[in-house]
């Protein structure tokens, strides 16, 4: 086996959404290249897991409903959590909440709370970080994107929206801020062997001989490369969204 | 280090220009050459420096000639309409502001200089 090394101008990444086993397997890489870590979770049980996992990390229990809840009643943000977050060079955005419905069928309230969460609160969250990697002129974003972005199943119809609209605020900002030195790109990916995706090919297992690849991708695979994407080797690719599904949106 | 210092040297950190090039009276938009994202650079800047709060609209008067217009609409004075949306404007800087408007972007050193020590008083 040979190995090629990664280089990292920045010596602190925060991951959102840090719980979830594709922002563990990251937070693992990362950590192990000597990074600082600031991990963000939104429940009690997923703040435990990263905090056990990782104890030297600055831990984060984040709700961005409620961040953008606060914003929308006027209340400020000046006691937000957000405020905790001290200046990362890295951000990787994993951070999603479930909800599936048929778009005739969902709950109207369910529809609001999970914009507010997934677009809201992630653009309010992006403004935050963005300007403080502004500030020092540098910073490398990452949003964790799905194929259902492109390929979206029956009931999938909200997931696939937020993930589109992700995509399209990390593409705006590297348009914006790239000549200051920030940068910012999303990766779509396709089955993942972990979370939901574990849970849909284990209730439909022909789903990844859809792929070319006729496997599904591990966390570890996805995390290694959210770190290259990260290193100063991809810096310039930048304002885009990279496909990692095994061919799956390549083919009928 | 004064109000006027510390403006003057966040500007002119993200301009790369000399510091005489930026005085009270200098015109933001019109004298230098400050871009949008420069402003948002500048809020930022200011916000770390004076540890004050900013809101980008009001300290770079960016919807100037939409507060004028909607005064207009409304029927209500120009100069009392202003007063309320820019309390750190002074009443003869307002009156300015409402005969210079025309000739380009008004936004001044000194308007910048004044908002932060109305934040910093408030």
């Amino acid at each position: 086996m040979h190995s090629l090394p990664m280089h990292f101008s920045g010596s602190h990444a925060c991951i959102l959404g840090a719980s979830s086993e594709i922002g563990m397997a990251v937070a693992e890489k990362l950590a192990k290249a000597g990074m600082l870590l600031t991990l963000s979770a939104c429940s009690k049980k997923g703040i435990a897991r990263i905090t056990s996992a990782f104890p030297t990390a600055t831990i984060l229990e984040l709700n961005l409903e409620k961040v953008a809840h606060s914003v929308t009643m006027g209340t400020g943000v000046t006691e937000s959590p957000l405020n905790a977050i001290q200046q990362p060079d890295y951000l990787v955005d994993c951070m999603q909440s479930e909800f599936e419905g048929f778009i005739a069928g969902a709950e109207p309230t369910d529809i609001a709370r999970y914009f507010e969460t997934n677009i809201s609160g992630r653009s309010i969250c992006l403004r935050h970080i963005s300007r403080m990697m502004l500030s020092k002129r540098f910073g490398r974003c990452l949003f964790v994107s799905s194929t259902a972005g492109a390929l979206p199943n029956a009931g999938q119809g909200f997931y696939a929206a937020s993930k589109r609209a992700g995509e399209a605020l990390y593409q705006n900002l590297g348009i914006e801020l790239a000549a200051r030195g920030v940068t910012s790109c999303s990766v779509r990916l396709g089955y993942v062997q972990s979370g939901r995706g574990a849970a849909y090919i284990k209730s439909n297992p022909d789903a990844v001989n859809l792929s070319p690849a006729k496997r599904s991708i591990t966390s570890d695979e996805a995390a290694a490369t959210i770190s290259f994407l990260l290193s100063n080797g991809a810096q310039m690719i930048n304002g885009t969204t990279i496909t990692m599904d095994g061919g799956l949106t390549a083919c009928k | 280090m004064s109000t006027f210092d510390q403006v003057q040297q966040v500007i002119t950190e993200v301009l790369e220009v000399e510091p005489e090039e930026v005085t009270l009276s200098t015109y933001i938009m019109r004298d230098l050459p400050t871009e949008s994202i420069d402003l948002m650079e500048y809020g930022i800047g200011l916000t770390k420096e004076c540890g004050i709060s900013v809101t980008d609209d009001v300290i770079f008067l960016k919807s100037l000639r939409l507060h004028m217009a909607e005064a207009e609409d409304k029927g209500i004075e120009q100069q009392a309409h202003l007063s309320t949306v820019y309390p750190h404007l002074s009443a003869d800087r307002i009156q300015e502001l409402l005969h210079t408007v025309k000739e380009g972007p008004a936004l001044q050193v000194q308007d910048i200089v004044a908002y932060i020590e109305h934040a910093k008083g408030a």
